[in-house]
């Protein structure tokens, strides 16, 4: 026994000697350097050959640049492209290429690069993830080194949005297969390190043209468990999460003066779907019935820990057109069931409501389920994975309801699509987004937009929820992360520690 | 015994290409299409034929198997889906994470388990027992990711003696990936250590009680050595079976275990793969553990016969 004991003491002493260092090490990390945490991990690191978002929130203005940028506020500011001109009839585009700009890999961004990456989002075996946003491109020329010509068949006012895209961002052809793993671009941070299922580390690229960020060293982290993301933080592990997955701990958060809670939101507008021509949801009054059951408030407190701006049309109340109307169906169980008995439905009937993974509509589910038997409506719940609902739901469209975030950026567009899982077809709708894709003026842009949720808000297409928050927690001396996702996105570019 | 073991090997071999069959089977009815997960609910349907094509998703499902038979018996697992990077490269990075942890917790649990079980078999019936046996039962109930993030909270976030997750390689910083899987390997060790304590405490008051060690000590023999020489060794057979069967349990804790702790091992590829479903990556990851447990089972039918000779004329 005593030689047991002896063991277990020099295993002890072994332990604590091993510890130790710890703390020391931290006081010696630079303050130049950042640890910041993201719930997923990306597939790859090429934005151009995939939609999940994680690869944006690291590479998109840090490592890839495209010709214009989408800023903190939703705006398209130039990047590249230095200043362009538009033809009178609007079909030709004319950029000026910032000069003196080289890609990671040494090599020279100009004309040619543009061309090149243009051509190859939209070639017929491209696997874009967003390829129509180039649909409108006709050709792109090269006149001079660093002049594109960018003709369009048709006019295009969502054009210069379009290209800040992470999906449009500017390729060098020397490397632009080797992307995936080892991602070139021509930003201010370039590609160091990606430890599989851990994290990526990327660090200031000291030959960028621009402005030079003050981080010399970021690594994103990838944690998806809510409470290994809360210990991290609290430990010092992380000195920033985007996109915290543990929303039921901001509250404990907030009252430490070490940290920083931002609340702003995302372009995740969160819609309980409705499939428009299946059994009773074909007739409006069925679906404004449904909306009128839902009470927002009820779901964001109880699915949301409070955290989510209602809306009431699909548009990102951050926008500078967006128009309230969360007021059209407001809360009231005897106006749907009113409704529902005009509508033919005085017995009540029976829907399904898938729901993918999030929490978000997890949660949310089980409360509308419990609110739409208030009126009548029996609703089974059936979980699904995301690869499951993505082949039933929105590509088979063999669904009642359904609840999931719509994350693109200015995506009401989608309401104009053919055979689009919602099954809505209108035309004047159609007509509308016609519209607005050759109108570039944007007061004009604006009042197109504001008709535009309008109608859709009126044709009940889907019950709107709520806008997905998007919550950053940092340590409180970091500054310059943006507080709302226009894209998803982490801008590290203006980022800093104050002293 | 020569016959004994082709005999066995053969029936391995039959056993891996039936479980080779069945799991290509089993993923391929899965629900799900890579490529429009991978591009999303904005994707032309043009780019998903693209997509399909080049990951070969168009190919008739025999051929698929074929393809990805012969390329595992030539020890290629493919080229993942979605890291679009050789799988057998990913699951060896994954695996010297994975593997230590799993030694590390086998080691704990049995350094912590046996010395329980022998203290507590030797004090029997005293409050001693009592005591150790009350706090193993809560030990074998916790379950190990709230045993994790207990841990966590108290030694990352409290004391800030651990980091409170993650992992750096091996041949980085050799000490700061050892202190990583520190945490986590106690979390994983320390229900099973309960489940140790109580075998060895119970083969071991078996045989105590066995007409040898009355002897032994009618021999004179005092009860210190009896307990080691004639008690310890003989009680560590049934033990020996129990971490044979545990150690699938540590494979399986460790999914949960490396989420808890966000470290980059098998159990998290596994879970990332089949959620998007990067198919080629589960087939290859399942099948290393298929072939893994049949192989174990195999080593332990042939030292079976090995120890006992009637086994070999079977």
């Amino acid at each position: 026994m005593g030689q047991l004991y002896k063991y277990m003491l020099i295993a002890l002493f072994m332990t604590s000697y091993l510890i130790l260092p710890v703390k020391l090490a931290m006081a010696n990390a630079s303050t130049n350097s950042l640890n910041i945490g993201i719930a997923l991990e990306p597939p790859h690191l090429d934005p151009t050959a995939s939609a999940a978002g994680a690869i944006d929130s690291i590479s998109y203005v840090n490592i890839y640049e495209g010709l214009t940028r989408i800023d903190e506020h939703g705006e398209v500011q130039p990047l590249l492209a230095k200043f362009w001109n538009v033809s009178k009839d609007g079909l030709t585009y004319t950029f000026h290429l910032h000069e003196n700009v080289a890609f990671h890999d040494g090599s020279a961004m100009n004309c040619e690069a543009v061309k090149f990456s243009l051509d190859r989002a939209r070639a017929s075996d491209s696997v874009n993830a967003q390829k129509q946003l180039f649909k409108s491109i006709e050709s792109v020329n090269c006149p001079g080194p660093y002049e594109v010509v960018v003709r369009l068949n048709h006019r295009s006012g969502s054009l210069l949005y379009n290209l800040g895209w992470g999906d449009a961002v500017i390729v060098s052809p020397k490397s632009a297969n080797d992307n995936k793993s080892n991602p070139v671009g021509t930003g201010p941070f370039r590609f160091q390190k990606w430890q599989k299922g851990q994290q990526v580390t990327i660090i200031r690229n000291d030959q960028y043209w621009g402005p030079k960020p003050s981080l010399d060293k970021v690594a994103f982290k990838f944690i998806s468990n809510p409470n290994a993301a809360l210990a991290a933080i609290l430990s010092g592990d992380l000195d920033a999460f985007s996109g915290f997955p543990a929303p039921e701990a901001l509250m404990q958060l907030m009252t430490n003066d070490q940290f920083q809670v931002d609340i702003g939101t995302s372009e995740g507008e969160t819609i309980l779907a409705m499939n428009n021509k299946k059994g009773p949801l074909a007739n409006l009054k069925v679906r404004q019935a449904i909306a009128h059951a839902i009470k927002r408030q009820f779901l964001i407190e109880g699915a949301m820990f409070g955290f989510g701006k209602p809306i009431g049309s699909h548009f990102a109340p951050h926008h500078p057109a967006y128009v309230d109307l969360t007021g059209l169906y407001p809360y009231d169980p005897q106006k749907a069931k009113e409704l529902l008995k005009e509508a033919g439905y005085e017995g009540g009937f029976d829907l399904t409501l898938k729901l993918p993974p999030p929490s978000y509509a997890r949660r949310s589910g089980e409360l509308i389920a419990s609110e739409l038997s208030q009126v009548g409506i029996n609703v089974t719940i059936i979980p699904v994975e995301w690869a499951q609902w993505l082949s039933d739901v929105f590509k088979n469209k063999d669904y009642d309801l359904t609840i999931v975030s719509h994350t693109e950026p200015m995506d009401i567009g989608i309401y104009a699509r053919d055979d689009y899982y919602f099954n809505y077809e209108s035309d004047a709708f159609k007509a509308v987004m016609e519209q607005l894709e050759r109108t570039e003026e944007t007061s004009a842009r604006f009042e197109l937009m504001k008709k535009a949720q309008v109608m859709i808000a009126k044709d009940c297409v889907n019950a709107f929820l709520f806008q997905l928050p998007h919550t950053t927690v940092r340590n409180a001396k970091l500054q310059g992360l943006w507080v709302n996702a226009p894209i998803q996105a982490i801008d590290l570019t203006t980022v800093q520690w104050s002293q | 015994m020569l016959r004994y073991v082709l005999l066995r090997l053969s029936s391995l071999v039959v056993t891996l290409f039936i479980a080779s069959i069945l799991l290509f089977l089993f993923i391929e009815v899965l629900p799900g299409d890579p490529a429009q997960l991978m591009l999303g609910m904005n994707a032309d349907p043009q780019s998903i034929l693209a997509l399909r094509h080049n990951l070969g998703l168009d190919q008739p499902l025999f051929w698929r198997y074929i393809h990805w038979i012969t390329q595992m018996l030539q020890g290629d697992f493919g080229i993942s889906y979605t890291y679009d990077v050789s799988v057998g490269e990913l699951i060896r990075e994954r695996l010297a994470v994975s593997i230590p942890l799993a030694l590390f917790a086998l080691f704990l649990s049995i350094g912590i388990g046996l010395p329980l079980g022998v203290i507590a078999a030797r004090n029997r019936g005293r409050w001693l027992d009592r005591v150790l046996m009350s706090t193993l039962q809560i030990g074998m109930a916790i379950p190990n990711f709230w045993l994790g993030l207990v841990l966590i909270f108290v030694c990352a976030v409290s004391l800030g003696l651990l980091p409170s997750g993650g992992f750096t390689a091996w041949n980085e910083d050799f000490f700061a990936a050892f202190r990583a899987l520190i945490l986590p390997s106690l979390a994983l060790a320390l229900p099973q250590s309960a489940i140790i304590a109580r075998v060895m405490r119970s083969s071991l008051i078996d045989k105590l009680g066995e007409d040898y060690v009355r002897t032994a000590r009618a021999k004179g023999l005092s009860k210190n050595r009896c307990l080691w020489h004639h008690g310890v060794r003989n009680a560590l057979i049934p033990v020996l079976t129990i971490l044979g069967l545990q150690f699938s349990f540590l494979i399986a804790g460790t999914v949960i275990i490396e989420s808890v702790f966000y470290l980059p091992g098998l159990g998290r590829l596994v879970f990332q793969a089949i959620s998007q479903r990067d198919l080629i990556v589960v087939k290859g990851v399942v099948m290393l553990l298929v072939t893994m447990t049949i192989t174990i089972s195999f080593i332990i039918d042939i030292a079976y016969a090995l120890v006992d000779p009637r086994l070999r004329s079977a």
